[in-house]
């Protein structure tokens, strides 16, 4: 229905030069071009971070939320209107820190939306402090002494909580990415992409020449993205090599947006609210 | 059975004892009883925070002609337990009679008449121990019908609330008032009776605040209530949940009150009304939330019902200590409407009109109610449906966005109000951002054009009309004292206005159903005609006088000020004898008078 030109909006992208969010972006508006999404239904709802300003850069409709509360805000609205193509897009300080939260609920809640995490294991926007993925004994600004804590592991929490699609992708590779992204929407449930995203000016670490060097394709492995046990193993894989790919996906489970009678003729938003008969309820208080 | 002194029957029952024991159910049936028969009834509850054990009490106030609070003082006491006649016996009247527990108290030797009864061993000769609440009915029925009307009555109320359980259940319970009944008649014990007799069927309603709001938001066409449980808005969740499927509105209890406020704040943004309900603590949590709904302008509403604070306080008991902080929540300036419903009516009208002002303004409103309002049974007339008109503001309908071209929705205009386009609708690509944006939606620190997006937003309510917000005037307008209150704060004073005139006291009370936008000309105008001011609320700092003196100038001294703070409602009796001591000591109120002057001249 778009165009991958006719996508992209003309507001100033405000990312640094090089920096991995903007492999993130065109991967996601080829997946949109591709999938044939019209424009007006499809809804972008993100946090706060580098990351966050995302939903500007692309032609379609945008809620830029508060750190850490997109997943609410995109449920409000998948609720008000299921009909929304609506895509949610966290950072690691965002999503897997003060949002965890809500990560771990949505996972449970399985409605049918993809969330994609730009994750640079660092806090870009405040200028480079520690995150909740920062591996332990990394120096950032606020660990000068090392990081004392242990990473947290978002896929393998991802798994056990209950989301029904999970992979990793990684914003060096834009075509695998963009496949992921279609995977991702084609599935019918909460779908999980996490982005290893390089971060130019506060991770020096992880350049996108060190990630070249140490991901590799889930696909050409043998791995089996519907065994849950096999894939919980997978994401808490700690070597050396990164695998990237679908590690886990199962269509044995209902979507909450299905089991909800109340919208299953009509969303919410396209119901008739001009004059809401009461009388039945108010029989109840004679 | 007090007789008022109008002959008018006004008396009140007081059921206590031990968390668990159905005690709730005692006044709520009493109440819907008298209700149905053309009586009016008021509730109060006063509950502890625990499951089982503890002290519960309700109180039940039946009136022949309309009534507006609970009385401080009650003719007939049921006591579970011991501690409810330690608690209880006096409030009891002079001529007041005690039910208790024969079981509890081993020597009854109180000051007041008292009935020993075994009210377990009586349910459970009838079926179920579970009955001992509605032997307790009986008792107080005997009390005051000889007639044995009531009963028919009651068989009714118990077939509709038990049928669904089966005719034993139905049965049972009947059978323990009928014993409780007889039990009481049999003693021949001899009370000063009143005659309740059933009146003429009127079209009234029994209800509390929070079902009120729970059909108001019905009425405006809620579609999303997301609420984390909290008392005293827990009723509310458990109310609108069991009209869901009926009335097709998605009921969703979130994580937590963070994710409430944002789910509201996302469903807004497409284009539903959406409704989140909480106490105090639960609001902490939504206010980074609030002022994102404010500066993305997305309509939403907020019901903040009080408790006693601060922290996790006196979960359930009263108090109105949240109004400052519900005005000055979240960062930054932003236009908020604060409304504060004074009863059990006007929970169902004013949140009707909360969503449609949510959407006019496309900016947050929060209802403030409390828990005496949210728990309290109250007999209303019928709610009033003709009038009542959905106003969407700007948001333009499919047909209206497809022919809009180079759509800016924080357009600037002059009344501060831009068209809205939802997600869906075609030509309206935008985003809602929590960050300061220019007429398309795009983050700007450009400090011109954030002058203009702090000044479009608060453009928004400063012709706020003041018919809308005005305080309301009840008793006698040309009284020279008034009693200035706001919130649930009304029912006890309309109840004082009554005792005053017994004793040939004129009095106005001004009632505050809206504190944001603050109605400062009407204020002005009202407040200024009375020589004494009496401010009357339930928490320390008086906090609703310093927003009237902020707004007017108008400086109603320390010793005018009336405050209670120590978990319960102020009581009738209360505000009158504190107008009665103003009175007395000729107490005047201070006015800044440049502020009345070029107000009352104009
Ligand atoms: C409640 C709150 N706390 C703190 C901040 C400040 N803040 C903005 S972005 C950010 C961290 C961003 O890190 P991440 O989510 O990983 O995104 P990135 O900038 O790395 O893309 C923080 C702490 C905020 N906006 N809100
Ligand atoms: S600071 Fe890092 S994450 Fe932020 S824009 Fe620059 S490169 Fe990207």
């Amino acid at each position: 229905m778009a165009t991958v030109v006719e996508l992209t909006s003309k507001n100033f992208n405000q990312w640094c030069p090089g920096c991995g969010d903007f492999g993130i972006l065109t991967a996601f508006k080829n997946a949109i071009s591709q999938l044939s999404l019209d424009p007006k239904d499809v809804l972008m709802v993100s946090g706060i971070g580098c990351f966050g300003k995302i939903p500007h850069y692309v032609n379609v409709y945008g809620i830029e939320a508060l750190h850490g509360r997109a997943l609410p805000v995109a449920q409000g609205a998948k609720l008000a209107n299921h009909n929304l193509n609506v895509f949610v897009f966290l950072g690691d300080g965002d999503g897997y820190g003060i949002g965890y939260g809500h990560f771990v609920h949505a996972c449970r809640r399985n409605m049918d939306m993809v969330a994609i995490v730009h994750h640079n294991e660092v806090y870009a926007l405040t200028t480079g402090q520690t995150s909740p993925t920062s591996p332990k004994g990394w120096v950032t600004k606020s660990t000068p002494n090392g990081n004392l804590e242990l990473p947290v592991n978002p896929l393998a929490t991802a798994i056990v909580s209950g989301a029904t699609f999970v992979a990793r992708g990684y914003a060096g590779d834009i075509k695998h990415l963009t496949d992921l992204i279609i995977a991702a929407h084609n599935h019918k449930g909460f779908a999980v992409i996490d982005v290893l995203q390089p971060c130019v000016s506060f991770n020096p670490q992880h350049s996108y020449q060190w990630y070249q060097q140490h991901v590799y394709k889930l696909d050409d492995s043998n791995h089996n993205k519907r065994d849950f046990i096999e894939a919980v193993k997978k994401a808490s894989e700690l070597g050396e090599k990164i695998p990237i790919g679908i590690f886990y996906e199962t269509n044995d489970v209902p979507t909450l947006e299905e089991q909800i009678p109340q919208i299953k003729e009509k969303p919410l938003v396209k119901q008739d609210i001009s004059n809401v008969d009461i009388s039945d309820l108010l029989q109840r208080y004679l | 059975m007090t007789n008022n002194g109008d002959n008018v029957i006004d008396f009140a029952v007081c059921a206590g004892g031990p968390a668990g024991t159905g005690i709730i159910t005692i006044g709520e049936t009493l109440g819907k009883l008298f209700q149905r028969m053309g009586w009016y009834v008021f509730t109060h509850d006063k509950y502890q925070s625990i499951i089982k054990g503890g002290h519960n009490a309700i109180y039940t106030r039946i009136c022949e002609e309309q009534i507006y609070a609970h009385r401080h003082d009650v003719d007939i006491l049921i006591a579970l337990d011991k501690l409810s006649i330690e608690r209880h016996i006096n409030e009891l009247t002079e001529k007041g009679v005690v039910i208790y527990n024969k079981k509890a108290v081993s020597e009854y030797n109180y000051s007041k008449t008292g009935i020993g009864i075994d009210f377990e061993e009586m349910a459970t000769k009838c079926g179920n121990v579970k009955y001992s609440n509605m032997v307790a009915v009986g008792c107080v029925l005997a009390l005051i019908d000889e007639s044995q009307i009531t009963l028919n009555y009651l068989e009714k109320i118990l077939e509709q609330k038990f049928g669904k359980k089966g005719k034993e259940v139905v049965e049972g319970n009947m059978n323990a008032v009928r014993a409780g009944y007889n039990f009481v008649k049999e003693n021949n014990i001899h009370v000063e009776t009143a005659r309740i007799n059933p009146k003429d069927q009127k079209n009234h309603l029994f209800l509390t605040g929070n079902q009120a709001i729970v059909l108001g938001a019905i009425k405006a066409g809620v579609k999303l209530l997301a609420q984390y449980p909290m008392t005293p808005a827990s009723s509310i969740l458990d109310t609108m949940a069991s009209y869901e499927l009926a009335k097709n509105i998605v009921v969703r209890q979130p994580e937590d009150e963070l994710a409430c406020m944002n789910m509201i704040v996302g469903a807004g943004a497409a284009g539903i009304r959406a409704l989140t309900a909480t106490s105090g603590g639960g609001f902490s949590l939504m206010v980074e939330a609030l002022g994102f709904a404010a500066i993305a302008e997305v309509p939403c509403v907020i019901v903040e019902s009080q408790r006693s604070g601060p922290s996790t306080g006196m979960p359930t008991h009263h108090d109105q200590a949240d109004l400052r902080f519900v005005m000055h929540a979240s960062q930054g300036d932003f236009p908020r409407i604060v409304i504060t419903p004074g009863c059990v009516s006007e929970c169902f009208y004013l949140t009707y009109e909360a969503f449609n002002l949510a959407e006019k303004y496309q900016t947050p409103v929060i209802i403030l109610v409390d828990k005496y309002l949210s728990s309290s049974f109250q007999t209303v007339d019928y709610f009033k449906m003709d009038g009542l008109k959905i106003d969407r503001g700007a948001l333009l309908s499919d047909e209206e966005a497809e022919r809009v071209t180079n759509y800016k929705r924080y357009l600037v205009t002059e009344s501060g109000i831009s068209p809205r386009i939802i997600p869906g609708q075609k030509n309206g690509m935008h985003v809602d951002s929590s960050y300061e944006h220019d007429e398309t939606g795009y983050t700007t620190e450009d400090p011109i054009e954030r002058d203009k997006q702090v000044l479009k937003r608060a453009r928004k309510l400063e012709n706020f009309p003041e018919e809308i917000s005005s305080p309301k005037i009840y008793g006698n307008p040309n009284a020279n004292v008034a009693v200035v209150c706001w919130g649930s704060t009304k029912m006890p004073a309309q109840e004082a206005i009554k005792i005053l005139k017994k004793e040939g006291i004129e009095v106005a009370v001004v009632h505050y159903r809206y504190v944001l936008p603050f109605p400062v000309n009407k204020t002005l105008q009202i407040l200024s005609k009375y020589d004494y001011l009496v401010n009357v609320e339930c928490n320390y700092s008086s906090q609703f006088h310093g927003v009237l003196k902020e707004f007017t100038g108008i400086d109603i001294p320390k010793e005018n000020n009336l405050n209670k703070f120590n978990g319960d409602p102020v009581h009738p009796i209360e505000i009158a004898n504190k107008v009665k001591e103003i009175l007395k000591k000729k107490s005047l109120t201070k006015r800044h008078n440049m502020f009345i002057e070029s107000i009352v001249n104009k």
